[in-house]
């Protein structure tokens, strides 16, 4: 049953110290009169009422989720070496659904030369299997794709290791003299 | 907050016209003016307005509180005895407790206008208040907590 609008229920026999009346009943369902009954106790703690500002206020909240939104706690980010000569290993602790990896090193490289503004990797969990594209802002994904990598960028297993190989390509022109700083961010 | 005053009766009424008639005349014995200087029941002064309003303000906060419309209501709670309420003012109170039992539930009348004040209509209009002022306790006293009970129990 849906319930739209959530009111309380409004008693007309309460005594003045708060006591409500209840009506009692034998096991053949005939009247054994009124109590009214009140809690008897000094709560330790006052506790929530059940009622309608409780309903109401669950309402608002799942009224107001908005599913486009990421929690703070669904995201990782970090910084990290990447190797000019060896590779490296970033533990997520966790299957992410998106890695992204940028670093201002793309930008200046990349940039120096076609004008591009920023570049990043972004690998997105497709059944579990990610894979690294390249992507520039300015430019298409074939500027970019022209580099080949030794080794792919790959996520892997339940903990979420991104393994990022060296700084090396096979094809292009990009190199780096020294270990660049790089920034991941990972999203749950 | 004073106690809302709901019981006038014609009694109330006759006695505040007689003792403003002795008052007048001159006629007042000391005991009787104690007891018209201490606001008779059967006149109508700036402590009543004073008192609907501040009952009107408190029962909008209550209905706000356990989940109602916020009614933001306009109250003015330091009326003076040399202030004389205009029929806009007398409308506007009358409209708030409208409002307070449109948005909740009371069982007498909210009269439809304060033009000519008579002691009923100042009794409905307080008896109105009262009603809500029980009802939302009567409510309250109702609520079980959480851990009290648990689903299809009761």
């Amino acid at each position: 049953m849906k319930v739209n609008n959530v009111v309380d229920r409004v008693p007309t026999e309460v005594l003045s110290n708060g006591a409500v009346r209840w009506e009692q009943f034998d096991s053949s369902g005939n009247s054994l009169g009124y109590v009214y009954m009140k809690r008897a106790d000094e709560p330790a703690v006052a506790g929530t009422p059940i009622n309608k500002v409780l309903f109401d206020s669950i309402k608002t909240d799942l009224t107001n989720l908005d599913y486009n939104k990421v929690s703070t706690s669904d995201i990782v980010r970090g910084t990290f070496a990447w190797k000019k000569d060896s590779s490296t290993t970033l533990t997520l602790n966790f299957v992410p659904s998106l890695v992204i990896i940028n670093s201002d090193w793309f930008e200046s490289t990349l940039g120096q030369t076609e004008g591009s503004s920023i570049s990043a990797f972004i690998m997105s969990n497709v059944g579990n299997v990610f894979k690294a594209h390249t992507y520039n802002s300015s430019y298409s994904l074939e500027y970019l794709s022209s580099y080949t990598y030794k080794e792919p960028i790959t996520v892997s297993g339940a903990r979420g290791i991104i393994h990022i190989p060296a700084l090396e390509v096979v094809t292009g022109s990009v190199y780096s003299l020294s270990d660049i700083s790089a920034n991941y961010i990972a999203f749950k | 907050m004073d106690d809302l005053i709901y019981d006038r009766t014609q009694e109330d009424v006759d006695r505040a016209i007689e003792l403003n008639d002795k008052y007048s005349r001159g006629t007042i014995t000391a005991q009787e003016l104690v007891e018209w200087d201490n606001g008779l029941k059967g006149t109508y002064n700036y402590t009543d307005i004073n008192r609907i309003e501040q009952w009107s303000q408190y029962i909008a906060q209550q209905l706000y509180t356990y989940g109602y419309l916020n009614l933001n209501i306009t109250v003015k709670t330091n009326w003076i005895m040399s202030e004389f309420p205009t029929s806009l003012e007398m409308k506007r109170i009358r409209d708030n407790v409208q409002k307070l039992k449109n948005a909740f539930i009371s069982f007498t009348q909210v009269p439809s206008n304060l033009e000519k004040m008579t002691y009923q209509k100042a009794n409905d209009l307080e008896k109105v208040i009262n009603e809500l002022n029980t009802l939302i306790n009567n409510m309250i006293a109702s609520f079980y907590y959480s851990n009290e009970v648990y689903s299809g129990e009761v």
